[in-house]
């Protein structure tokens, strides 16, 4: 018995025996970070996953839509992971507040940590005359819905540049409910409509007109989703460069987001969930 | 009661402008208050002096003489329109600026000041009169006006890095309606955030002590005093260092959990602020952050 607790604490053993934290990361440019936050800041609290891989910060409303940042690992100058997985729940809008009081043209070196489960996440950084440091509560996470398992059964897929996409979100009618997306391999191709009192609105895109990249319709999808679970997409839209949208058979709509700050890769995933019972006028 | 002041001096007339409008972005109303010495601009704030404006006459003015309520008490106080007065006078800033103005305490059907301002037209001079209709304050309610009593403060620093702070300040909006202001005798200064959604810090070292004897106040340099204020009024009074830029650095007086007394000084005007402490549900311990 004893032999097997000993075994035990040796495999749980952490790397770095004289540092208490299990996630250090230092920054010398908050940009990246807190650009992509105020991105998916839809929602006051969100979810901090800290993997091997990076970051990834996701905020859910009503169980309908989710938006999830990714900061990989080399957007950090040290990033240093002390367990399999940390996660932890925190607001995101103190987080942001304390990372644009950080912001400033001149080089910084701000370092993040976090002790573990209970413990707040703290950051310092010091500059010239003075040292800034900030510790954030961080809450018990909630369950969040998982949508990767929709990505497994991709039916249609386009890719278009975001600001050709974010011209035809301005022009969707702000009075309409709804908002019904339909890709076919076949005409329309591309249509996004609405109907309200205003009267109805329909943008037809081509698949092979400029806007368009790429191209991968299998089958018709047509599918309404409420115009205010689409309008929080537009923050990650105006940031990004790229976006693809895919919608899966449920008709569940991934909008995914090439973003590129300074000199790294950002990258931002949206999913919106469909009305279930369609509403004819 | 008697007040006539002439100024003619450009310079000081912009000064004396600058100072009236960054009073009407502080307040409605001032008080104005004279003395045989001393003028005093005060902005009141629940019936205590919050901010004030300490101005040598000599300086300001070629031609000074007044005369209070009585012999005992001379000295004055009148309360007015912070903006009325500080459009009219704009003036006064201006290139083609007034040769000369000259103040004066009326009666036009109620107390009024005069502003008589000479203009230079070729080789004729206009005058233009404004009326200003004043408050005369009884001396019942003078006490409540004078400057805060001499209080003796636990450490006094100087903290140059207003703008910094200022900048700083601002990015909260989340953390709660009150600071902290905290320093030791040993140079060091903190302002402060705490909240239940978490506590964030500025800090600085290294800055200088004042000394109002020449000696330290006590034994441990490192013990921290703390007050604990209102954080939109001290934000608004670091945005005055925009409009106010000083010529020498901000003095910082912290009386621990009673008050605290900043002061900024530009020319010969010395503005003065109080902030009274607010008290916590928690008392909250101070310490020095470490990288």
């Amino acid at each position: 018995m004893l032999k097997y607790l000993l075994k035990m604490s040796l495999l749980h053993q952490p790397e770095h025996v004289d540092d208490d934290n299990v996630l250090v990361a230092t920054l010398d440019s908050v940009k990246v970070l807190l650009q992509l936050l105020k991105a998916i800041n839809f929602r006051e609290c969100g979810i901090i996953f800290a993997t091997e891989k990076g970051l990834k910060v996701t905020v859910e409303d009503s169980k309908s839509i989710q938006a999830s940042a990714f900061i990989s690992e080399d957007v950090f100058e040290t990033y240093t992971l002390n367990a399999e997985e940390v996660v932890f729940k925190i607001n995101l809008n103190v987080l942001k507040e304390c990372l644009n009081s950080m912001s400033s043209s001149n080089y910084i070196a701000l370092k993040i940590s976090y002790k573990g489960y209970g413990d707040s996440l703290r950051l310092i950084m010091s500059q010239g005359s003075s040292i800034t440091g900030c510790s954030i509560k961080t809450m018990e996470p909630e369950q969040m819905l998982d949508f990767h398992t929709g990505t497994l059964n991709i039916i249609n897929k386009v890719m278009l540049r975001s600001e050709y996409l974010k011209e035809v979100f301005n022009e969707l009618d702000p009075m309409a409910e709804y908002v019904e997306f339909i890709l076919s391999p076949n005409t329309p191709y591309f249509r996004l409509s609405t109907h309200s009192i205003g009267g109805d609105c329909r943008v037809d895109i081509p698949k092979d007109c400029d806007m368009i990249e790429s191209f991968q319709c299998t089958s018709l999808t047509a599918a309404k989703y409420k115009l205010s679970h689409i309008k929080p997409s537009c923050k990650p839209l105006s940031l990004s460069q790229k976006v693809s949208i895919s919608t899966d058979e449920r008709g569940l709509l991934c909008f995914q987001y090439m973003i590129r700050i300074e000199n790294y890769n950002g990258y931002i995933e949206y999913y919106c969930t469909p009305i279930v019972d369609s509403y004819d006028d | 009661m008697r007040f006539r002041a002439v100024m003619n001096d450009p310079s000081y007339m912009r000064k004396f402008t600058e100072i009236l409008q960054v009073l009407s972005n502080l307040a409605k109303t001032s008080v104005l208050r004279v003395c045989p010495d001393k003028i005093f601009f005060v902005i009141m704030e629940s019936q205590q002096p919050q901010a004030w404006w300490e101005l040598d006459p000599e300086q300001f003015f070629s031609e000074f003489t007044m005369r209070g309520v009585s012999d005992v008490y001379n000295e004055f106080y009148l309360e007015f329109a912070t903006v009325m007065l500080a459009d009219t006078l704009i003036t006064l800033k201006k290139n083609r600026a007034p040769q000369t103005v000259k103040i004066k305490l009326t009666d036009k059907g109620g107390p009024c000041l005069r502003f008589e301002m000479e203009m230079p037209v070729t080789s004729l001079v206009r005058t233009c009169s404004h009326d200003f209709p004043v408050g005369i304050i009884p001396r019942s309610q003078w006490s409540g006006i004078h400057e805060a009593e001499e209080h003796s403060y636990d450490v006094s620093i100087e903290m140059p890095y207003i703008r910094e702070m200022h900048q700083w300040l601002e990015c909260f909006k989340s953390l709660g309606q009150h600071c902290y202001l905290v320093a030791n005798e040993n140079g060091d200064f903190q302002a402060k955030l705490v909240h239940d959604l978490g506590t964030c810090v500025k800090q600085f070292t290294g800055l200088q002590v004042v000394h109002e004897d020449g000696d330290h106040r006590s034994h441990d340099l490192t013990r921290l005093y703390g007050v604990r204020v209102d954080r939109r009024k001290l934000v608004a009074f670091l945005a005055l260092e925009h409009s106010f830029p000083p010529d020498r650095v901000l003095q910082c007086d912290i009386s621990e959990r009673k008050l605290v007394h900043l002061q900024l000084v530009r020319g010969d005007a010395v503005l003065h602020f109080f902030c009274r402490h607010v008290i916590e549900d928690v008392a909250v311990h101070h310490t020095l952050i470490e990288v």
